[in-house]
């Protein structure tokens, strides 16, 4: 566990924990979700206990900042959500708001469901985790 | 106007060897740094890291354009030195001697660079010595020597542009002589 | 006979004579010999080099002239140091000293050495004639503390660089040289050709001919560099037919208007030299 899930009580841990667990049952089209601080550490995952969400979350952390120096390259102020899309799927990355230190919830999801409706939900997920974290 | 071609010169190691600051020193733009914040101050007290790459450039008056990359110094993101050494020119290594994993982190990057190519040109820089306590590159040049590597490996400072300059100068030395000998060898 | 004079250590390795041989030193080993043997003669020499003396090295006095034996003067000090015996702890020193000046001070483990700047940079120019200068045990006495530790690779190098113009006496122009290890440049820092030397020498065993024409040097530049890489314990010497063809190694990207223009323009671009 990344030192910074201790920062938060054990309570928000678990709030955190069951949003991406119902998140990710109730969008069959995720096959993985992953709480994500800026420099690569996963803080929560669905599944959990996988080397692969750890990867994911090093790898989605780097996709982030290479977004960011291009977005500011571009002369744009930040980017908010970066998006891959494959034949398989899509990974996306989105920033949550207002929280400290700063975290990315990272999402695959396969190509079984509308791109658009997958976004919909990991927004609103994105939602919930921020006021979960803010309480914390 | 576009580059006419562009290569690519890769600097490496651990977190805090000063890698940001050497491409800082011979980049012609101000490098390209993807930073954020360090939640980990228990292994390293730095308060930034970087997670993705640090870019600097080389614009030469023919119109080649010499990438500078910089990799992220932490082994959660290795997968990312592969990517970047790719077609690389050369790898300079920098080294934090004041660093409690000093050695281990030597140990680390010479065993993966030199699996992912081992023929690559490679240049060790290793900073911030404690002068008073003696001279202490014998230390890695016995693991060098362990691993069957000739490379060269030199006490540097690169806060100093003359010191970066040594490192690049040496790589292109060695990689001009590859050349050299490939010539020959045809 | 006149390594002996010099209180070098010489072991000689005899078959087994029909004839009685004079004048045979301490240290033999008749041909065929036991490991056993071996191991015994190596002991005594380890205890022999380890024991303290009054003097690590005197030279001779210098011969005057352009004998071979003059020749062979300008490396006192560098023989002196390629068989000093590391073995004391880096806390003992032992003192430079020429016509009783003392000149630096090198530590025991012979990885560091003090002296003033002034010193140092005629050491680095080749202003200063270190052939006849001699290792001084200081038998306890610590150098001055506000002298700055330099790495006597430094020392080494330069000693080794300006002692001739000629190959040292140690080095045969009909073999091949190889680099074993890179000196450390941070310390030394080398003339831009100096750099480009090492690294030929780093690729492939090359006669010291071959050496001029592929690091574009002059012979005597190369000849210098060559005796310095060899003070510094950097230089392997190889029988050139022992040499065994290596398969060239492949470089990766290529700038398309070729190797040589890129260089020029990059040395060029970052004020290396050429």
């Amino acid at each position: 566990m990344h030192p910074d899930s201790r920062r938060f009580s054990q309570t928000v841990t678990n709030a955190v924990n069951r949003y991406l667990s119902h998140f990710v049952a109730s969008n069959p089209a995720v096959t993985m979700a992953v709480l994500t601080s800026n420099d690569g550490f996963e803080i929560a995952a669905q599944p959990a206990n996988r080397a692969s969400t750890q990867r994911l979350a090093a790898m989605s952390s780097s996709m982030r900042a290479l977004s960011d120096a291009l977005v500011v390259e571009a002369g744009m102020s930040k980017c908010r959500t970066l998006l891959i899309e494959s034949e398989a799927g899509a990974i996306v990355v989105f920033g949550i708001a207002n929280t400290e230190p700063s975290m990315s919830l990272a999402v695959v999801a396969s190509a079984s469901n509308p791109l658009g409706h997958t976004l919909w939900a990991c927004r609103n997920c994105c939602s919930l985790l921020e006021d979960v974290l803010k309480s914390g | 106007m576009a580059a006419d071609q562009e290569l690519k010169i890769v600097f490496t190691g651990p977190m805090g060897a000063g890698k940001t600051t050497a491409i800082r020193a011979i980049s012609d733009l101000p490098p390209v740094s993807t930073e954020v914040i360090n939640s980990d101050k228990e292994t390293h007290a730095k308060s930034t890291t970087t997670v993705a790459l640090d870019y600097g450039q080389l614009v030469l008056d023919g119109g080649t354009t010499v990438n500078l990359y910089g990799t992220p110094g932490q082994e959660r993101f290795s997968f990312m030195w592969e990517i970047l050494c790719r077609g690389a020119l050369g790898v300079v290594l920098l080294i934090d001697a004041s660093s409690e994993t000093a050695m281990a982190d030597f140990r680390t990057f010479i065993e993966y660079f030199r699996r992912i190519r081992y023929d690559q040109p490679f240049v060790i820089g290793v900073g911030r010595h404690l002068s008073q306590d003696g001279y202490h590159l014998e230390e890695y040049a016995k693991e060098l020597s362990t691993h069957e590597i000739v490379a060269p490996l030199f006490e540097v400072d690169v806060r100093h542009r003359e010191d970066v300059l040594l490192l690049v100068q040496t790589l292109l030395c060695v990689l001009e002589a590859q050349v050299v000998e490939a010539s020959h060898a045809s | 006979m006149s390594w002996n004079a010099d209180r070098k250590l010489v072991v000689e390795i005899v078959t087994v004579p029909t004839e009685p041989i004079p004048d045979l030193g301490q240290y033999v080993l008749t041909y065929p010999f036991k490991a056993r043997q071996a191991l015994e003669l190596l002991l005594r020499l380890e205890t022999r080099l380890t024991t303290p003396t009054d003097v690590a090295v005197v030279g001779r006095g210098q011969p005057q002239g352009n004998s071979p034996d003059h020749q062979r003067g300008k490396w006192e000090f560098v023989e002196i140091l390629r068989t000093l015996n590391p073995s004391l702890s880096q806390k003992d020193w032992f003192v430079g000293q020429r016509n009783g000046e003392s000149l630096f001070w090198l530590s025991g483990d012979g990885l560091t050495y003090l002296t003033a700047p002034s010193t140092a940079q005629a050491i680095r120019s080749g202003t200063i004639d270190l052939s006849d200068v001699v290792l001084v045990p200081a038998h306890g006495s610590k150098p001055n503390p506000i002298l700055r530790a330099r790495a006597s690779i430094e020392l080494r190098w330069f000693a080794g660089y300006y002692a001739s113009e000629q190959l040292a006496p140690w080095l045969l122009s009909a073999m091949q040289y190889n680099l074993t290890r890179w000196p450390d440049f941070g310390a030394i820092r080398p003339a831009p050709s100096q750099i480009r030397i090492a690294a030929v020498l780093s690729i492939e065993p090359i006669s010291l001919s071959q050496l001029v024409e592929r690091s574009k040097s002059s012979l005597p530049e190369a000849t210098r560099t060559l005796n310095a890489l060899a003070t510094c314990g950097a230089l392997a010497v190889v029988e050139s037919q022992s040499v065994a063809k290596r398969s060239p190694r492949k470089t990766s990207a290529t700038p398309r208007k070729g190797f040589t223009r890129f260089f020029l323009e990059i040395r060029k671009h970052l004020g290396l030299g050429v």
